[in-house]
């Protein structure tokens, strides 16, 4: 529980709340692309927090945070509450990375080119990109859990043709991807901590982008080394060291560019700054452990151990949790316009510090003497080294009443704070503190780089805005840049979520070829009564590939929304897919639905549910869209055919590919 | 002679270059710039490549050891491949035929109708969409049982498969690396998303592999020994994880590369326009930003391009905001 709530707390707590405060003032937008979307996203989130801690009383879950199956197919009803408590939270996550993405892409203030970015927006960017595309094989995985605990379907039975490897595998393509999606918005902010409190331009910038661009897209190829251990010991274990090993070149040459800004700066000591430096301690300690873990013979030491659960701690607490609260004392004055107290912010950090370090460094000596982790017994020869840390526990939890302290008072009667009080560059110091509720009365023009101290930085309409300076109200210009691409935000939002989603289908489909390589005990396909049949598949097939067809033909593009063509073409595309609709239902009412069925019959099973509900939403979405053009109120909003008539090539080309592949495998 | 195939061609490719270059400086008289050396020596690594996958040691071991192919098949296809489609050398290669054989028979690819079709799959192949997915599905093709197998049974199917790994490894790799006046005009953003989505496919096809339960290739699995001794299953694991680990590597090194170009490009784009990106609109007009406030008169907001307004795009920042002093009172 413990394990699943900061994990979901150290994801959320930077991309989504300074993400989503900062990212669209950085760039010098009002807001972000989709604000209901945005409202979508917390609130989902929101709803996932009564779901999982309904856990507790539900007879919690077993299998830790990592919820492994099999163990979690025989688990109580607790267990449905983990399922449900990811599914909500990747749709919150995948809802804000399509927001951010998009509002990055399109609604940037002229001047500020894709080099211009504030390295904590690229770093935003980067990881709820990261965590749009790796959430899905999670969500997979914990469907899959679902359905075999509810729905009697055998993903991940032995006896059945299922196999739990599956389940890791799935998982740990998400679960590796998801530290760095964790890591990189703290790294983010940590750059522009240091940046400001060491008065100098962040050194290396297009070094730090390259090097976060190079994490994302090796971190996704390394998941196997958490399953060096699992028990199949294949040769594959060699080649991911060295591919893990190669991921920590990009994360040394991010603190390289931090050395580098640090180097010759004239540096404060503000409360921020100290979060920074401790950042750049504890991550080297925990990078550097974690290269112990990366290397298969070193492993073999320590995995199971304590010096595991040192090395993430320092890495998610010493790094993530000390670069949210260096965001939290940066920010705070201009989120509230009320400074936070120096002075306890020093003993905040200092009792933090020294607490953190005192906790997880015994540990790391426990993890070498062999004292195993996910036990409650500790044998005496570990008794000291976890009583050290233990008390060092204390100090943690009287730093935590200082913050919240420092957060109450400074809050409700705290100095009130100028719009620029630390001398940052970023957009969001050019506005006054608290930032009021339009970000931005005036247009921004960007004229030169964010970290360029002393050569000009963003104007707003061109005057340097000081603290406090009145500024005479030029009219705001009739036409904010952001609406002339309303149409490029909706289809870059489609496109984004089709990938998303792609990369659910691709999970599953996935899952069903992995076990149909491991029939080993040749329950995989007993007998043909399993195979949906032939008519409902074809039907599902011919559907989508001809509504899609026929929507495309029917989309606007140079004919007015009057046109005869595209009300017969997007009517008849939404009628076909409806029939696609009915040829799914078909399938399943042949299928032996509840008997217990074996792992193919299951697969079988899950994709007509995947594609039924492709066409659902092809028919929700379309139907709105057909509503609209029935009204005559498509004006403006030619481009939600085009965006339809996406979901439904995507729906086609998943059903063709769905339906070779099956044939070919069968 | 079939072994001997690939060496002579090398070595033929790499006379007819130099010889070409030789002419080159011969007729301008002035030696061959930087660029266009680095070029020539991209293209002599690129030919060393082949020389070292396809002759010697690693040819011979690779009808042994599964993973020794892969190897084999890495280097063609992202070493040996984008060094070649880098170094253009395409003219250099031709120069040394005599005029009265390069005039006859570029005007005939070039215009005869005969040769038409041709051209049309040249183009269909060299664009962006058709080489990410001629590069791909030859990939994928070449990694089925049936037409592996083959490939190694007959020498000239080996042949004709490393010609296409070479041939639609071009294509790929010119297109990612901006190699031909077309090519450069994809502009840098999608060609790191055509690279990552390549190295899916690379990906992809060796999970698919190291997964597999059993040999699927035959001629390997029927081995009787294999050097080191391993199984047929641990070797095809091995070579899995090679294609994976080795060959994200040279994609990666390609990603790095494009993404610092094009991070570089867009700065250098910035500063020559005098801030603004080429398609800004420019949202108000009016005097330098370094007149003080009461100095400016009041002025109208208008939409122009930057274009129009020239001295706009070309203002200097000649004003610098100092830093924000320190508070005094700040709270201790």
């Amino acid at each position: 529980m413990h394990g699943l709530v900061m994990i979901a707390t150290t994801i959320i707590m930077l991309s989504a709340a300074f993400g989503n405060y900062f990212v669209p003032i950085m760039i010098g937008a009002n807001d972000m692309a989709f604000p209901r979307l945005n409202a979508l996203s917390f609130w989902t989130l929101f709803a996932a927090i009564p779901v999982l801690l309904s856990a507790v009383g539900l007879g919690g879950f077993p299998t830790g945070w990592t919820g492994y199956a099999p163990l979690a197919d025989q688990a109580a009803v607790g267990m449905d509450a983990y399922c449900m408590t990811i599914v909500l939270f990747a749709l919150s996550v995948a809802f804000s990375a399509v927001n951010i993405f998009v509002t990055v892409l399109t609604m940037r203030a002229p001047g500020l080119s894709l080099t211009r970015l504030p390295v904590f927006v690229w770093s935003v960017v980067l990881s709820t990109l990261l965590g749009l595309l790796v959430f899905p094989a999670f969500t997979a995985a914990v469907l899959l859990t679902l359905l075999d605990r509810c729905f009697g379907t055998s993903f991940y039975l032995a006896s059945l043709g299922g196999n739990n490897f599956v389940y890791e595998q799935l998982f740990w393509f998400m679960g590796h991807p998801e530290v760095y999606v964790i890591l990189l918005p703290a790294v983010g902010a940590i750059c522009e901590v240091i940046t400001v409190f060491a008065r100098k331009p962040l050194w290396g910038y297009r070094l730090v982008v390259g090097a976060m661009i190079g994490i994302f897209v090796l971190s996704v190829t390394v998941w196997m080394h958490h399953l060096y251990w699992s028990g199949a010991n294949t040769p594959l274990d060699t080649p991911i060291m060295l591919d893990t090993e190669l991921i920590s070149i990009p994360t040394g040459l991010i603190f390289f560019a931090l050395l580098g800004t640090l180097w010759r700066g004239r540096i404060r000591f503000e409360p921020p700054m100290l979060f920074a430096i401790a950042f750049g301690v504890n991550f080297l300690i925990g990078g550097v452990t974690g290269l112990y873990l990366a290397d298969v013979p070193t492993d073999t030491q320590f995995h199971g151990d304590m010096f595991v659960v040192a090395h993430f701690h320092f890495t998610l607490v010493g790094g993530v949790v000390f670069g949210f609260l260096a965001a939290l004392y940066y920010w705070f004055p201009k989120m509230t316009g009320r400074q936070l107290d120096r002075r306890l912010g020093q003993w905040h950090f200092w009792l933090f510090e020294i607490g953190f370090l005192g906790v997880f460094i015994p540990l790391f000596y426990a993890g070498w003497e062999g004292e195993p982790r996910w036990q409650a017994f500790v044998a005496p020869q570990f008794a000291t080294a976890n009583l050290i840390s233990s008390l060092f526990a204390i100090p943690i939890i009287a730093s935590v009443a200082v913050l919240g302290y420092n957060i109450l008072v400074s809050w409700r009667s705290g100095v009130p704070a100028e719009a620029n009080q630390w001398g940052g560059r970023t957009l969001e110091w050019m506005l006054p503190s608290p930032v009021p509720l339009v970000n931005f009365d005036r247009p921004v023009v960007v004229l030169a780089g964010p970290y360029d101290y002393g050569m000009g930085g963003p104007r707003l309409m061109g005057q340097p805005v000081t603290a406090g300076a009145a500024v005479d109200a030029a009219p705001a210009s009739s036409m904010h840049p952001a609406e002339a691409s309303r149409a490029d935000r909706a289809r870059y939002g489609t496109l984004l979520l089709v990938l998303s989603w792609t990369m659910f289908g691709l999970a599953i489909y996935s899952a069903y070829i992995y076990l149909h390589a491991l029939n080993t005990a040749g329950q995989f396909r007993p007998s043909s009564e399993h195979v949906p049949s032939t008519v409902g598949t074809v039907l599902i097939t011919v559907a989508a590939v001809l509504g899609a067809a026929v929507w495309t033909w029917g989309r606007i593009g140079k004919r007015g929304a009057d046109d005869p063509r595209v009300r017969i073409g997007v009517t008849a595309g939404w009628l076909i897919t409806l029939a696609g609709l009915a040829g799914s239902l078909v399938i399943f009412a042949t299928l032996n639905y509840p008997a217990p069925v074996n792992a193919f019959g299951s697969s079988m099973e899950l994709f007509v549910f995947f594609h039924a509900w492709h066409l659902i939403i092809a028919l929700v979405i379309g139907g709105m869209v057909l509503g609209r053009l029935y009204r005559g109120r498509l004006a403006g909003r030619e481009y939600t055919i085009e965006c339809v008539g996406y979901w439904l090539w995507y729906t086609a080309a998943l059903a063709v590919v769905m339906a070779v592949l099956t044939l070919a495998l069968s | 002679m079939r072994d001997y195939l690939p060496a002579v061609l090398v070595v033929v490719a790499f006379a007819l270059h130099l010889a070409g270059e030789r002419r080159a400086t011969a007729r301008t008289g002035r030696p061959r710039g930087r660029r266009a050396r680095r070029r020539a020596l991209a293209f002599y690594a690129g030919l060393l490549a082949i020389l070292v996958a396809l002759t010697g040691p690693i040819d011979a071991l690779s009808g042994r050891l599964f993973w020794v192919q892969m190897i084999q098949r890495l280097l063609v296809l992202t070493v040996a491949a984008p060094l070649i489609a880098f170094s253009r050398p395409w003219i250099s290669l031709w120069r040394p035929f005599p005029p009265w054989v390069r005039r006859p028979v570029a005007q005939a690819i070039a215009r005869s109708p005969f040769w038409a079709p041709i051209r049309w799959l040249f183009r269909a192949l060299a664009g962006p969409p058709g080489a990410w997915l001629a590069f791909s599905i030859n990939l994928l093709f070449w990694h089925l049982p049936g037409p592996f197998d083959l490939a190694l049974r007959d020498s000239w199917v080996h042949f004709l498969e490393y010609s296409s790994f070479l041939l639609f490894g071009i294509f790929f790799w010119t297109v990612v690396t901006g190699s031909s006046r077309a090519a450069s005009r994809f502009s840098r953003e999608r060609r790191i998303g055509y690279l990552g989505t390549a190295m899916v496919t690379n990906v992809g096809v060796s999970i698919f592999l190291a997964f597999a339960q059993h040999p699927l290739y035959a001629p390997y699995a029927g081995l009787a020994r294999r050097p080191g001794g391993i199984s047929a299953l641990a070797d095809q694991q091995i070579g899995a994880g090679v294609m994976w680990a080795a060959g994200d590597v040279p994609f990666a090194i390609v990603l790095a590369l494009l993404v610092h170009q094009w991070l570089a490009a867009h700065e250098a784009t910035m500063v020559r326009l005098g801030g603004l990106p080429p398609d800004a609109t420019v949202l108000a007009t009016g005097p330098p930003l370094d007149t003080p406030l009461a100095a400016r008169p009041p002025r109208a907001v208008s939409l122009k391009t930057t274009a129009a307004t020239g001295g706009q795009a070309r203002r200097r920042d000649g004003c610098s905001e100092p830093p924000t002093t320190w508070p005094a009172d700040y709270s201790l």
